[in-house]
């Protein structure tokens, strides 16, 4: 078995600051939509440049899970959703959302060339890349128990589920209480759901050999 | 403050880094990886982990450096 070298741990590094990159880009993102006379200039300019060192980190963690020779994966691996040996279900989570949130990019910059209510509905595509890429850091991470990683995942998730009830849901309520309600439902049992599916599978022991890690790469049989 | 985002997630990148490293590797691994990885990127460096003792230069005679004055 290769030994993991420093690759390996900014793979890990850069994937961690680049969901909680994202969650701030989701945040402002929501918060720019439901509270659109709030410090327009800053929230959309901060949207906007964390969106792109959100892209900067990405493809920091990225390009080092290529470089990296302990799990072996390769430039397909980073393209084709599903196709790696390595984790290969939570992996293709992680390359769907780095789609979504691709699309969601290009349809913004560097002019919304699109009509607008097309433009929103890929905009709103974001909630799902960030959703993926929860799935793919605690599903693939192999930092899912370390701690620190675990809290900052926690806070990000906790964080962007109460500025979406708290700002966007309750500025569309006052206009369609019935359909902000049924989304704040939803929002509220896919993170309960997230959560019990966690603490059934990546927190638990043995997840490196049930989430799909080759053989060779594990410690012990 | 887009600078002082980008600045506060380089120093979290460093921090998790170290965090992964230690969690499954401990501290000296990862001494000991960063090290490795400077030698592969710079072989005359001679990069050294901090408990070995130096090496002398080809063709050096080496000094005693034991005792003081």
């Amino acid at each position: 078995m290769t030994p993991p070298n420093p690759l390996w741990f900014l793979d890990r590094s850069s994937g961690e600051v680049t969901l909680l990159l994202l969650t701030v880009v989701l945040i402002l993102g929501v918060v720019r939509a439901a509270l659109p006379a709030a410090y327009p200039l800053l929230v959309e300019g901060l949207h906007i440049n964390i969106a792109l060192l959100t892209i900067v980190f990405g493809g920091l963690h990225v390009v080092s899970a290529i470089v990296d020779p302990f799990a072996h994966l390769g430039p397909v691996d980073a393209v084709v959703p599903f196709a790696s040996a390595y984790r290969g279900t939570w992996l293709g989570l992680g390359v769907i959302s780095a789609y979504l949130y691709g699309s969601a990019i290009l349809t913004s910059w560097p002019a919304r060339r699109l009509p607008r209510s097309t433009w929103i509905w890929l905009h709103r595509l974001m909630y799902a890349a960030w959703l993926l890429a929860v799935l793919h850091s605690l599903g693939t991470g192999s930092d899912a128990r370390n701690e620190v990683f675990l809290l900052l995942n926690l806070v990000a998730v906790v964080c962007a589920l109460v500025v979406f009830l708290g700002v966007r849901v309750a500025e569309g309520w006052v206009r369609f209480p019935r359909l902000w309600a049924a989304l704040a439902l939803a929002a509220i049992l896919i993170v309960l759901g997230v959560g019990i599916w966690a603490a059934g599978g990546p927190l638990q022991p043995g997840w490196a050999r049930s989430s799909g890690t080759p053989s060779n790469l594990l410690r012990s049989p | 403050m887009t600078v002082a985002a980008a600045v506060a997630a380089a120093g979290l990148n460093a921090v998790l880094f170290a965090q992964a490293g230690i969690q499954q590797s401990g501290p000296g691994a990862v001494q000991d990886s960063i090290i490795a990885a400077v030698n592969g990127l710079f072989p005359r460096g001679g990069l050294q982990p901090p408990g070995q003792p130096p090496t002398p230069a080809p063709g050096t005679i080496p000094v005693a450096t034991t005792g003081g004055s």
